[in-house]
């Protein structure tokens, strides 16, 4: 029976579900046991699993990750957190070096089942530190796989999701999702999870254009194409969900009936995941049914600025998307 | 002890070959690992060569200034220790490894996107430009290019054979929206003229009558709001078939009876000038609301004018508007499209002399509508009573 | 009780034999590179046997061992077939990694040797996290992380260790110190001088031994692998030893001189100091050395041969293969 959740509340049942039902789960991470989390994502989890399970560690996000590497090897599950997805920098060597290459370095003989869970996004005048979404850096890395749930349900299902998977995750929350509420529906066990990486969800069906978005811009999306339907212009919405692997079949068999694309991310345009979706579209032979240039509407190219009429113009809002829906209808 | 060889070796990732520059030692000296016993130079660059092994030089092979390639033998040392690989044979053939099963397929698919519910034209980039700048309906070119798709050469040729657009004819038209003829293909005007005289045989068996009515708007005029007179006639048309389904049917000759059709769905006859007329279908629109109706009107109109038909625009109708009114008819009697049993005319719609009761004129905003009736299906007095009901629903509003 | 004893006469042939393997791994690798048989770089361990074979062989079995670039002895010390281990360099399907790892990525993690690392200290925080499981499990195991002098200067040192250290866990940290990172010398990089002396900022034991001398790795090696598994948490043990190679196959060894490398080999040599140390104990008789010695060269070129043999490394899906 699904009752209304927040999205942090989610990801902390997920957590309680996972700590429950399998030993092998253990959490690590800055001010993760009584403080609840920087986010309170796990809240409540030390005291009722204990500190051997729900760990509170130095700052060493290089640790933390490897850590996680180290025991993902020997037998463990991991769940590490960084405290905001910007520290994950620090951890590249982890992460993108040991996590990402020791399956395929020793011969397909490891398995690395961790997930590094983060926080990213601008939004909450943090600054240019405390604001970055870097998912399309560790898309880039071969062996790792990234999701980015925008739902409150998915911020359940994909995270059950990422820990049944036996290769490196980096599941990227949003800072401002945190707090958005949803329908959710806690899962009774692990494998229940109906959620799979690399799946991406039409939430709206639509005939005029497709909208492709993951993250807090898939929220965005579905604002949008509310009132670009009292307008006359149904949009179809795409929520990504996982930025690696990307369901590039779904976004293609849309535009293949709308004709028309418009890309939506928070991270900065230039080479981002949205730049990978239009050039999966074009070497298809959806190319042939486009009807427009495709558009992407993403987060300029500067650092987070502090002032928030700046942020905001840094960052898509409602309104830009729908202009920018209008004017794609025109091309 | 056994005598072994002093190759050249790779000093650098890229060197292929090293000039001898000079021997540091000579024939009978005793050297040890790693001690340099020559200077070589490659890549423009001098270095030393070193002992790989501790013994005494045998012999030296190569002179100074010569040229020597990777791993060619330059000296030999009567080494303390044994070669360790004597005897091993390293050309023994490599096993051959595990057959390799088939690639994975790649990203570029060579079917096309399966649900066509769009109904786009599949045409690359460029042939979509020419094809729009040169006003040519995609539906009409033979796509040539490997993954199904319409060409530049394709619209080109498409172009050259087209010949000079035909004269217009009367056709029916829609929400009297002007069009400027697009100059279009002699063989798509002619397939289009052939289909309609396939429908005209058959309609020309059917023993059909029409029943004419005036209708007065001006109050339908004020209470529709910003709905079309399009879609305020086709929610008319398919509501007074709820309320009338006896005409709502077809005649089948075998089992020699009425049967009912599937739905109320309205069928749309749209003018496409040079072309022919085009009959598309709307969903049953008194189930939506008026917006949600006109959408869907405007939506099916641009399809067809803009030739992206979907299948199920030409699903089957109970019933067809046809309206000249916007080339001025006033009225005029529509032959039916079988299988459906009726079909609505309407003309102009503007102001006419109206006696209002009380002995005096009035210029009133009227319509001329006729409804032809399959009269197999139903008499007069059905098709009356369906007018009747028409009548009223858009004299209302809606 | 220890794999290996090296003072034990019953053990000590199989210690020195041990020592030999890899000493003529490496000499066998040099001389199939000199052939051009040989495909890349390699990091050789001549002169560094001592370490290897005095941490491994007194561990038991099960305890587990992470590894760096210049890791062969290591990884043969601690039970590592020849055969895989060439195979995987001469890209063979029949390689530790199937042909997809190298030198310096050797693995055999179900066998307890996590992993040679190609990033400098890039194996600390894993042996960390390792150690947390034997922890939070209670295995009673124990991992030794390898690295070299040049690591301790990576920030991954010190969080590892740092972590290590907070959480007890049951970690033994040798630094291979061989006194040269790749050209870099240690009195030049390594502020403080010494990396054993750095233990004692993190509240553990930091040990120096002379790495050339096995029975003496071997003695302290057993003492803080016995701390570490009592539960009383990580320790470092700082080995002095010397790498008579360069530092890869392109090092023209312009950072030291012929003389210092000619002094290590001659005087230093961890070998002969040990097959001394036998004769002059009694341990072992000449006709027992000479048997570890010619044990160990059978093992190479037989390895050499059926690996030369083996088919080519192949893959299907080469794209899949980087996931689960």
């Amino acid at each position: 029976m699904p009752e209304l959740s927040t999205y942090a509340s989610a990801v902390n049942s997920a957590l309680r579900l996972l700590l429950g039902e399998d030993e092998r789960v253990f959490l690590a991470g800055e001010d993760i046991g009584v403080y609840g989390g920087a986010f309170g994502v796990t809240d409540g989890l030390v005291a009722e699993f204990g500190e051997d399970r729900v760990r509170d560690t130095p700052i060493s996000e290089d640790a933390i990750a490897g850590l996680a590497v180290g025991a993902a090897i020997t037998g463990l599950r991991p769940i590490v957190e960084m405290q905001f997805s910007d520290f994950i920098v620090n951890a590249m060597d982890a992460i993108v070096n040991q996590a990402a290459k020791l399956h395929f370095m020793y011969g397909g003989r490891v398995e690395v089942p961790m997930v590094v869970r983060a926080p990213g996004g601008g939004g909450t005048g943090a600054g240019a530190q405390h604001s970055q979404s870097l998912e399309a850096w560790f898309a880039h890395v071969p062996g790792l796989k990234v999701v980015t749930p925008a739902t409150v349900q998915d911020a359940h299902d994909l995270l059950l999701a990422s820990v049944l998977d036996p290769n490196p995750v980096i599941h990227l929350e949003h800072k401002l999702l945190y707090k958005t509420e949803g329908d959710f529906e806690a899962r009774r066990r692990i494998g229940e999870t109906p959620a799979r990486i690399g799946e991406a969800a039409v939430l709206r069906e639509g005939s005029d254009l497709t909208i492709a978005a993951y993250s807090i811009m898939t929220l965005r999306a579905l604002e949008a194409a509310d009132a670009l339907a009292d307008e006359g212009i149904e949009a179809e919405v795409i929520d990504m969900r996982t930025v690696k692997p990307l369901d590039l079949d779904t976004v293609r068999a849309s535009v293949g009936r709308t004709g028309r694309l418009l890309i939506s991310h928070e991270a900065p345009t230039a080479v981002g995941v949205g730049a990978e979706i239009a050039a999966g579209v074009v070497e298809s032979n959806t190319i042939d049914y486009l009807l427009a240039p495709i558009r992407r509407l993403c987060g300029k190219d500067v650092p987070m600025p502090y002032a928030r009429d700046l942020e905001r113009t840094v960052i898509p809002q409602v309104e830009d998307v729908v202009d920018a829906a209008r004017e794609l209808m025109k091309a | 002890m056994s005598a072994r060889e002093v190759r050249l070796p790779a000093l650098s990732a890229t060197m292929e070959e090293a000039t001898l520059l000079a021997w540091n030692v000579t024939v009978g000296e005793t050297v040890r690992q790693g001690q340099p016993i020559a200077e070589v130079s490659t890549d423009k660059v001098d270095m030393d060569l070193e002992a790989p092994y501790d013994g005494t030089i045998v012999e030296l092979l190569v002179e100074q200034g010569a040229t020597v390639t990777l791993g060619q033998t330059l000296a030999t040392i009567e080494a303390e220790e044994d070669d360790m690989f004597v005897g091993l044979d390293f050309a023994a053939e490599t096993q051959a490894p595990s057959p390799l099963p088939e690639a994975a397929p790649s990203t570029y698919d060579p079917v096309p996107p399966t649900d066509t519910r769009g109904g786009i034209v599949a045409a690359s980039p460029p042939a979509r430009k020419m094809a729009r700048q040169l006003g040519i309906d995609l539906t009409e070119v033979t796509p040539t290019g490997a993954r199904g798709q319409v060409t530049p050469i394709d619209v080109k040729s498409h172009h050259e054979r087209a010949g000079t657009p035909p004269l217009q004819t009367q056709q029916p038209a829609v929400e009297s929206r002007p069009e400027s003829p697009a100059p279009v293909s002699e063989a798509k005007r002619l397939a289009v003229r052939r289909a309609t005289v396939d429908v005209m045989n058959r309609t020309a068996l059917v023993p059909q009558f029409t029943l004419w009515r005036t209708l007065v708007l001006d109050r339908a005029a004020q209470r529709r709001g910003d709905m079309g007179w399009t879609t305020l006639l086709v929610r008319a048309l398919a509501a007074s078939l709820h309320e009338h389904p006896e005409l709502n049917a077809h005649w089948d000759d075998e089992q020699r009876t009425a049967i009912p059709h599937d739905g109320h769905s309205v069928g749309l006859a749209v003018d496409r000038p040079g072309i022919g007329l085009v009959v598309a279908t709307l969903p049953d629109p008194s189930l939506l609301d008026p917006g949600e109706a006109g959408r869907a009107v405007r939506g099916l109109v641009d399809r067809v004018r803009n030739g992206k038909i979907r299948p199920e625009d030409m699903a089957q109708a109970s019933i067809t508007l046809s309206n000249l009114g916007g080339l001025g008819v006033d009225r005029f009697n529509a032959l039916l499209f079988p299988p459906q049993a009726a079909i609505l005319s309407i003309g102009s719609i503007r102001h006419r002399p109206i006696a209002t009761g009380d002995g005096a004129l009035k210029a009133m905003l009227t319509a001329e509508v006729g409804l032809t009736v399959d009269h197999r299906v139903a008499d007069g007095a059905d098709g009356a009573r369906y007018l009747e009901t028409f009548s009223s629903y858009v004299e209302s509003g809606g | 009780m220890t794999r290996r004893d090296p003072r034990s006469p019953e053990q000590a042939g199989r210690v020195l034999e041990s020592m030999w393997t890899i000493r003529r791994f490496e000499e066998g690798l040099e001389e199939l590179f000199s052939r051009g048989l040989l495909h890349g770089t390699m990091h050789l361990s001549i002169g560094q046997e001592a370490v290897a074979e005095g941490v491994c062989g007194a561990l038991t079995d099960g305890d587990m061992i992470t590894s760096t670039h210049r890791g062969h002895g290591h990884t043969l010390a601690h039970g590592a077939d020849p055969e895989p281990m060439l195979a995987e360099l001469l890209m063979k399907d029949t390689g530790y990694c199937r042909g997809r790892g190298g030198s310096m990525h050797i693995a055999d993690v179900a066998n307890g040797n996590l992993g040679a690392n190609g990033i400098v200290a890039g194996s600390m925080t894993i042996a960390a996290g390792a150690g947390l499981t034997q922890q939070m499990a209670s295995t009673g195991r124990i991992v030794v992380c390898f690295f070299g002098d040049g690591a301790a200067n990576e920030g991954s040192f010190h969080e590892a260790i740092n972590l290590a250290a907070v959480w007890q866990l049951p970690v033994l940290f040798v630094c291979e110190n061989n006194q040269y990172g790749m050209s870099m010398s240690q009195d030049r990089s390594t502020a403080g001088g010494s990396v054993s002396a750095r233990a004692c900022a993190y509240g553990i034991p930091g040990v120096e031994v002379d790495g050339n001398d096995v029975v003496a790795v071997h003695e302290r090696t057993a003492e803080l692998v016995e701390r570490a598994r009592r539960g009383d948490g990580p320790s470092i043990l700082e080995a002095i030893t010397y790498r008579y190679r360069g530092h890869s196959k392109s090092d023209r060894n312009l950072y030291r001189t012929q003389t210092e490398i000619e002094e290590w080999r001659s005087s230093k040599d961890p070998l002969a100091r040990y097959e001394g140390w036998l004769r002059e104990s009694g341990t072992l008789d000449e006709n027992e050395i000479e048997r570890a010695r010619a044990a160990a060269k059978e093992a190479i070129r037989t390895a050499v041969q059926k690996a030369f043999s083996a088919p080519d490394a192949s893959i299907t899906d080469l794209e899949g293969a980087a996931y689960a």
